[in-house]
């Protein structure tokens, strides 16, 4: 006991300075948003959308400010910035990271670099490329009824649940640090006062190389992952368009030889609800498989035409090397990915329409 | 680390000697000293006849010395003591000479009555008189339904109403006297046949250990004889409900009655049963098992909210949920305190008010809490000194530290609030957690008579979660609480218990 008492003493007297740093929320700025620009002579601009209230405690109106600043490294920046301000910053709430296009194709490995090492900078926020510059994008006003870093936020979000694939900081270190696989991420571009999303950033590694158009996003989702929303348009005959929404899609991955001559088939399979489909007659059995069958062709055509085009590209973003890595022993990147572009890709779609809303 | 001294102490008690022993009165010694009192009357009725009757006014009952005794002694004055003592309708009358004896008994409201003034021997006659307080209904654990009873301050008419509901003979009544001054009649209650009869022993020896001068009211002995009195945990439940206690007597539980206190202590006693009002039997199973969980939700409530809108606002910044970030910076902007010291003022002026109205007279009570509640609260967020979300966070875990039925419990949870904001300030989340883990570690450690304050929970018996966080229906509690140990733990059969005796065509 007497030993136990003494325990107890010392730890008090010797450990009352072993506090955690407080960081009282009012005391300090969260940072909703960093949107990062090519700025001239090796530098970047990062500018960074900070909300802010006003109107005491009752009436508070909340708003955002942006501040930005050039320099070589992110850490500097953030340093510079913190000059201007009347509270240090906080990364604890970063929710989205913004690339400018033209620092993208340049390469982000050391933006990321800094990110990644910092813990607190969540891993479940989103990285997002931005057509034109990140600062004009941050300090605009959007009537959306939302400031812009939890705009930006939940845009992308609901975005994900539906027809773009998910990727998150987490997915992007994944394929962006894993072998086999490159990262990709939302294109954001700037339209009628509104922040939209233009499509899916392709990367090489690090370098953004291409993208995909938003209406295309959809195919690449079915290609890369299971989900049970989203809806696309197809072409049905020569005038008439009809839209699949999705119930359920289940992507099934067949990859033969990964060592020696690989070859490689995709299965995907869609259970979903047309709705929308311009006249045709859903109540006949007949019509349905006719407009099974014309999705069934035309996704199987996209999806190898957007296969093809990631090959051609030498890009990765499906993570094809990485599937057949854990398909096979003894894998080889180096070989996979001399044979990558020339790989043959099948496409398999199996569509079945349960649902044509209320008809009878 | 406390029960070691505790120990200690009782041993040093038990060496001394008792006090009594001190110096042997004299009867005419005896008789001087209670002279010198106003209300101690001695006389002599006639010269015709030779007693000489003795006692308090103020501890008498008038129309018994008139009607059923002088009337006799005037009658039989040519008799002995000891015939006369036959001949007097009043049981229990004693024949004695022992100075010690009859001083506590013309203490305790007997006559005395001399054959000769000044000689020793003589009788006592019980003639104590009590004033009554009317039977009322409970307040502290007021229920909607059933029994309006509770306890009043007469020792006699609380063990009737105990009785009352329990009309057998193993009904047992133990009665100790402690208090050098006050000399309360302390009694225990327990059913024969059913307690375990070392809980009424240690009950027993833990009473007559108790070394006080006076003992005015059951908390007093319910402070005393706990197994840990350093501890802000109440280790035994005080009730003022005549039939929870017939119920727990049943369980097997030991209950102590004191004389002059309108509650009743029944133990041994777990954490769970300070959470589980007595209506809960009064309602059906389902209604009572919800609104034990929402009490025992609403005591972490109250114990941890404050503690974690500190440790959150102060430390962890991340973890508030994105929708609630804007409202909270901007209930929290142009406040001029910390987090803690906001926290530290709310909490203080809820503590105020409470205290105000417990202390002031019921109507008056009333309006503090209204005045107090509103009228401050608004001002203060109006005037920017708190923010309303921790207004609204305070207010909600002041209500919902009442829903404890037991007073005691609710107060050790209004206290207990406040090292864990400390905590909260010193390390956040982390302190949280430290503080927990030292409540947690100081309840596994507490017993109620020697049996664990944890129980069914830790050590886990699984036979009494039928009744400790849910209640399950009667025909499914036929085993009594293995808690207690009982001698009989069989409360009904239980497969006659589940049977159906509907009458079928």
């Amino acid at each position: 006991m007497p030993k136990a008492k003494l325990m107890m003493a010392a730890i008090l007297l010797f450990l009352v300075g072993c506090t955690p740093q407080k960081q009282v929320l009012e005391d300090i700025q969260l940072v909703g948003v960093v949107g990062y620009d090519d700025a001239s002579g090796n530098k970047i601009q990062a500018t960074v959308s900070v909300p802010t209230t006003e109107g005491g405690s009752e009436q508070a109106v909340l708003s955002s400010t942006t501040y930005s600043a050039r320099s070589h490294t992110s850490r500097n920046i953030r340093q510079i910035l913190q000059a201007e301000t009347p509270k240090p910053f906080a990364s604890g709430r970063v929710s989205v990271i913004i690339f400018n296009e033209e620092l993208a194709s340049r390469g982000i490995t050391k933006i990321i670099d800094s990110l990644q090492r910092d813990p607190s900078v969540g891993r479940n926020i989103y990285l997002a490329v931005a057509k034109g510059s990140t600062k004009d994008m941050l300090s605009k006003e959007y009537p959306v009824g939302e400031i812009v870093p939890a705009y930006l936020k939940r845009m992308i979000e609901q975005n994900m649940e539906l027809t773009f694939p998910r990727a998150n900081f987490h997915h992007f270190n994944y394929s962006y640090y894993g072998k086999g696989s490159d990262p990709f991420m939302p294109l954001l571009e700037e339209k009628h006062g509104h922040i939209r999303i233009a499509g899916v950033a392709l990367f090489d590694h690090s370098k953004y190389v291409d993208h995909i158009s938003f209406e295309d996003s959809f195919i690449f989702k079915l290609l890369y992952q299971n989900f049970r929303q989203g809806s696309h348009e197809y072409k049905l005959g020569k005038e008439n368009y009809l839209t699949l929404e999705n119930l359920s899609s289940h992507v099934n991955y067949d990859i033969y030889n990964a060592n020696t001559n690989p070859k490689i088939n995709i299965t995907i399979r869609v259970t979903g609800k047309v709705n929308d489909a311009a006249g045709t007659p859903l109540y006949q059995e007949k019509k349905i498989k006719m407009i099974e069958k014309t999705i069934q062709k035309q996704t199987e055509q996209d999806a190898e035409k957007m296969v093809d085009r990631l090959q051609k590209k030498g890009i990765d973003p499906l993570g094809l090397g990485d599937r057949a890595r854990s398909r096979a022993r003894r894998f080889d990147f180096k070989e996979w990915n001399q044979k990558y572009p020339d790989i043959p890709v099948h496409v398999k779609a199996k569509i079945k329409v349960t649902q044509g809303g209320i008809v009878e | 680390m406390f029960g070691k001294r505790r120990q200690k102490k009782q041993d040093r008690s038990q060496n001394q000697s008792p006090r009594q022993t001190k110096t042997r009165l004299t009867f005419e010694q005896l008789m001087e000293k209670c002279g010198a009192s106003k209300d101690f009357v001695s006389f002599t009725k006639s010269d015709k006849h030779p007693f000489t009757i003795s006692y308090y006014k103020s501890m008498v009952n008038p129309d018994l010395v008139h009607k059923d005794l002088i009337p006799y002694l005037t009658r039989y004055s040519s008799l002995s003591l000891k015939e006369l003592s036959r001949e007097i309708p009043v049981e229990n009358i004693e024949h004695t000479s022992d100075v010690q004896t009859i001083m506590d008994s013309l203490l305790t409201g007997s006559v005395i009555v001399q054959s000769r003034p000044g000689k020793s021997d003589c009788l006592l006659i019980p003639a104590a008189t009590t004033e009554k307080r009317q039977i009322s209904v409970p307040e502290t654990e007021f229920s909607v339904v059933g029994p309006k009873e509770a306890f009043t301050e007469t020792l006699e008419v609380n063990i009737n109403m105990v009785r009352k509901r329990l009309p057998i003979p193993e009904l047992h009544v133990k009665e100790v006297t402690v208090g050098k001054l006050s000399k309360t009649r302390v009694v225990i209650l327990y059913i024969d046949g059913i307690v375990n009869m070392e809980n009424v022993n240690t009950l027993k020896q833990r009473i007559s250990a108790i070394e006080y001068d006076h003992i005015l009211d059951s908390s007093y002995i319910l402070q005393m004889i706990s197994d840990n009195q350093y501890s802000p945990f109440p280790q035994l439940i005080n009730t003022e409900r005549p039939d929870r206690v017939a119920a727990v007597l049943s369980e097997g539980k030991v209950a102590v009655l004191v004389d002059g206190s309108p509650s009743a202590l029944t133990g041994p006693t777990t954490l769970v049963e300070f959470f589980s009002a007595f209506e809960d039997y009064f309602l059906s199973w389902h209604i009572a098992s919800v609104f034990r969980m929402i009490r025992l939700f609403s005591v972490l409530f109250s114990v941890l909210s404050t503690p974690l809108y500190v440790a959150v606002l102060t430390f962890h910044y991340e973890m508030i949920p994105t929708d609630l970030l804007g409202t909270l910076i901007a209930s929290r902007s142009g406040i001029p305190f910390p987090p803690i010291v906001e926290a530290i003022i709310l909490e203080l002026a809820i503590e105020l008010l409470r205290e105000a109205g417990a202390r002031l007279p019921s109507k008056v009570g009333q309006t503090i809490g209204i005045v107090g509640g509103i009228c401050i609260g608004t001002a203060a967020v109006q005037a920017g000194l708190t923010s309303n979300v921790l207004l609204i966070i305070v207010a909600l875990a002041a209500l919902a530290s009442f829903t404890t039925p037991v007073y005691q419990m609710s107060n050790t949870i209004r206290l207990i609030r406040f090292p864990f904001l400390i905590f909260a300030q010193f390390w956040g989340l982390l302190g949280v957690a430290i503080c927990s883990a030292f409540v947690l570690g100081h309840m596994l450690r507490l017993t109620s008579l020697g049996r664990p304050f944890l129980a069914p929970l830790f050590p886990l018996r699984m036979t009494d979660l039928k009744d400790a966080l849910f209640r399950l229906p009667f025909n499914r509690q036929s085993l009594r609480p293995l808690q207690m140990r009982p001698e009989d733990p069989v409360r009904f059969n239980s497969q006659r218990g589940l049977q159906k005796n509907d009458i079928e065509e």
